[in-house]
């Protein structure tokens, strides 16, 4: 149980590679953060900057009050659990997970105390005689977690651990790798690329992109007010729509249409007049002929409708545009083709970027 | 040589799944497709290995001038010369010496080659040179290097007060028909340890490195057991190789000599027939060698047939 702190760390690999930039951020005793981001934006380099087996180019990084840059993996007082688990084939469970005590010291009695506290928190107390090769992946994968806890590390790691499995164990396993996260205390860094699993799992998220943490908030902070369109767009699904407009004075102009926008009237960021705007898929609703219209009416062409049960999503085209449009309507809807279709947008759902920088425009 | 390409692949083959579509429907075409294979085996194995047989039952009279069967005598005669099984015993150290050295060396470069991460090209292929060198060729390298008048080795030795003549000596002999030997065989052993070596995957590596084991540990407990199928494999090979691949060495280096220090079986088989003549009792022994590779075979095959079981 410690605290993490990152000071401007930096990745470059020997081929001149840049994986992770100037990424900087502290870690509370006991949070679980989880890194999230496209494939190849540096998410496992970073990982393994924390553990000690990748060089840490620039920067510091501290667990507790201790610099760790040069300490040795074996040292820094973590547990890694592995994309495709690691485990050592030639031992069976229970020799698995004393590995790391055995090359900690510790005596026989004492290493079989804590394999079997750990084995009974998995319910692996049936499986402890087995090879990994035996196991199902579900199964290999709480051998894997049963190796992180029985040495009560100060920092978990965790590299895309759930990604090997079916959907249904997906979602179970997230549960477990939650509620066994809370019960130990234990600080943890997650990597995934899932959504679902960021956002579930983390008291606060990092987005990266291209080896910079693009932002780092609370799952609901980021999902509410992304910082850039590349978050926006990542986060959430399906993934929010974009417009191309202008804003001046507290009138947003999107093609023909005018909105007006009074508490954008003087915006406190800087910005251009042209902007990115943002609508995400679930905040339109369709207006009941009869009653009164509140918000912003808009018209989409439906193309194709996908029932999700729940929901129904319906890709289409914003009409008098080409703009490629996705909502997510509640309940069914039998959408006839080409059909078009009247909604409502609450003007305070809208997300605005400025187009030059890229950055959210915040209303006042 | 299907023994060999088995025990290379055998921890990537393990996965296929054995449930083949036939590819053949006529039932020639097959037969049509080994016949070239079957020929060789036939012409180049099966017939001399028939006439082994047959001459060693028979004896000849020291002249060559007439011929006798005589049922199993050259066996009886074989097994009681003291002689055949000094030789034996020669063999046996021979062999233990060269799949020890050759195997711990090679062994040792591998892990080294799979560190190395600037110019592994070069270090590999220069390691897989000797390979391509004759046996003979290799023994009279290592013979020139090590000869007491002008080896280069030899005379080093002496500077360090230590006197080296393996024509004399028949442990010095001994060792040098082992180095020579062993050095010729470390390429092949190389690059069967490397394969291995990088079948393991990085993962393992690293979370032993997070579970506290230095590299040492990390050899002895995780790299060494989980390179244990290519080990064994290797050790077969090494001791046949030693047991029946090393004529030309001998021959080249020491001629079995000096005394008898370096005859081993092969080269036993060798002199008595060509040398003395004894084509019957030549032939028995050729057959006693002949079970001895089966019985090798048939331990490696068992063994890579069940693959190993972590
Ligand atoms: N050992 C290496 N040498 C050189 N470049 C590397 C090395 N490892 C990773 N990279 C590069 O660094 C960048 C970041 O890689 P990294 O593995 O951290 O991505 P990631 O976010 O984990 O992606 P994924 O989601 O696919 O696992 C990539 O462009 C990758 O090609
Ligand atoms: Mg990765």
């Amino acid at each position: 149980m410690a605290t993490l702190t990152l000071d401007q760390l930096n990745k470059t690999y020997d081929n001149g590679q840049v994986a992770v930039q100037g990424l900087s951020m502290d870690i509370a005793d006991g949070e679980f953060i989880v890194i999230v981001g496209p494939s190849g934006c540096g998410k496992s380099s970073l990982l393994r900057m924390l553990a000690g087996l990748e060089r840490i180019s620039a920067g510091e990084l501290k667990i507790g009050d201790q610099r760790v840059n040069e300490l040795e993996p074996a040292k820094r007082d973590i547990a890694m659990v592995f994309q495709n688990y690691a485990l050592y084939p030639h031992m069976s469970v229970y020799d698995n997970m004393a590995y790391g005590l055995k090359n900690r010291g510790f005596d026989k009695a004492e290493i079989k105390r804590c394999v079997e506290a750990a084995a009974e928190t998995l319910q692996l107390e049936q499986l402890l005689t087995r090879k990994p090769r035996q196991l199902s992946g579900g199964q290999r994968q709480r051998v894997a977690m049963g190796r992180a806890i029985v040495r009560n590390p100060q920092v978990f790691l965790f590299d895309e651990p759930l990604s090997n499995l079916d959907a249904k164990l997906r979602v179970q396993m997230r549960i477990e790798i939650k509620r066994l996260q809370r019960e130990l205390g234990t600080t943890a860094v997650y990597v995934t690329h899932d959504q679902v699993e960021a956002m579930t799992l983390a008291d606060r998220l990092v987005v990266m992109r291209n080896g910079v943490a693009e932002q780092i908030g609370t799952p609901m902070e980021i999902y509410n007010r992304p910082a850039t369109p590349f978050v926006a767009g990542f986060i959430g699904s399906p993934a929010m729509n974009f417009l191309d407009g202008s804003l001046a004075r507290g009138q947003l102009s999107i093609g023909e249409r005018q909105i007006q926008l009074p508490e954008y009237a003087n915006a406190c960021t800087e910005f251009n007049e042209r902007v990115q705007v943002g609508i995400r898929p679930e905040h339109l609703h369709r207006i009941i002929p009869g009653q009164p219209v509140e918000g912003v009416p808009l018209e989409v062409d439906v193309q194709l409708a996908e029932p999700l049960g729940a929901d129904t999503l319906l890709h289409g085209r914003l009409a008098g545009t080409d703009n490629q449009f996705t909502l997510r309507l509640r309940g069914e809807y039998v959408a006839a083709d080409e059909e078009r279709i009247a909604l409502s947008l609450d003007p305070s759902q809208l997300h605005l970027f400025d187009k030059q920088s890229g950055q959210r425009i915040e209303p006042c | 040589m299907p023994r060999l390409v088995r025990g290379a692949g055998h921890f990537v083959m393990s996965n296929i799944s054995s449930e083949r579509v036939p590819a053949f429907d006529s039932h020639w075409l097959p037969w049509l497709l080994v016949l070239p294979q079957l020929l060789i085996t036939l012409v180049f194995f099966i017939w001399p290995a028939a006439q082994a047989v047959w001459q060693s039952f028979l004896m000849e009279d020291a002249f060559g001038l007439s011929t006798e069967f005589v049922g199993l005598e050259n066996y009886q005669l074989l097994f009681t010369d003291p002689g055949y099984y000094k030789t034996l015993w020669t063999t046996v150290i021979f062999s233990a010496g060269v799949t020890a050295l050759s195997m711990g060396l090679s062994l040792t470069l591998a892990v080294m080659a799979d560190q190395v991460v600037r110019g592994a090209q070069v270090y590999k292929t220069l390691l897989i040179w000797p390979y391509a060198v004759a046996p003979a060729i290799a023994g009279v390298l290592w013979l020139f290097m090590f000869h007491p008048t002008v080896g280069v080795l030899a005379y080093l030795l002496d500077q360090l007060g230590y006197e080296w003549n393996h024509f004399l000596n028949g442990d010095q002999a001994m060792l040098l028909v082992i180095i020579a030997s062993a050095w010729k065989q470390i390429s092949y052993n190389f690059l069967f340890f490397l394969a291995g070596l990088q079948a393991i995957p990085r993962s393992l590596h690293e979370a032993a490195a997070i579970d506290g084991a230095g590299p040492l540990r990390r050899f002895i407990t995780i790299t060494f057991p989980l390179l244990s199928p290519t080990t064994f494999f290797l050790l077969v090979i090494n001791v046949v190789y030693a047991f029946f691949e090393t004529f030309g060495v001998i021959h080249a280096v020491t001629q079995g000599g000096p005394g008898d220090a370096t005859r081993t079986l092969v080269y036993n088989v060798y002199d008595d027939g060509f040398v003395g003549l004894d084509l019957g009792g030549s032939a028995a022994q050729s057959v006693v060698l002949m079970l001895l590779v089966g019985a090798l075979t048939v331990v490696q095959f068992r063994y890579v047939e069940r693959r190993v079981q972590y």
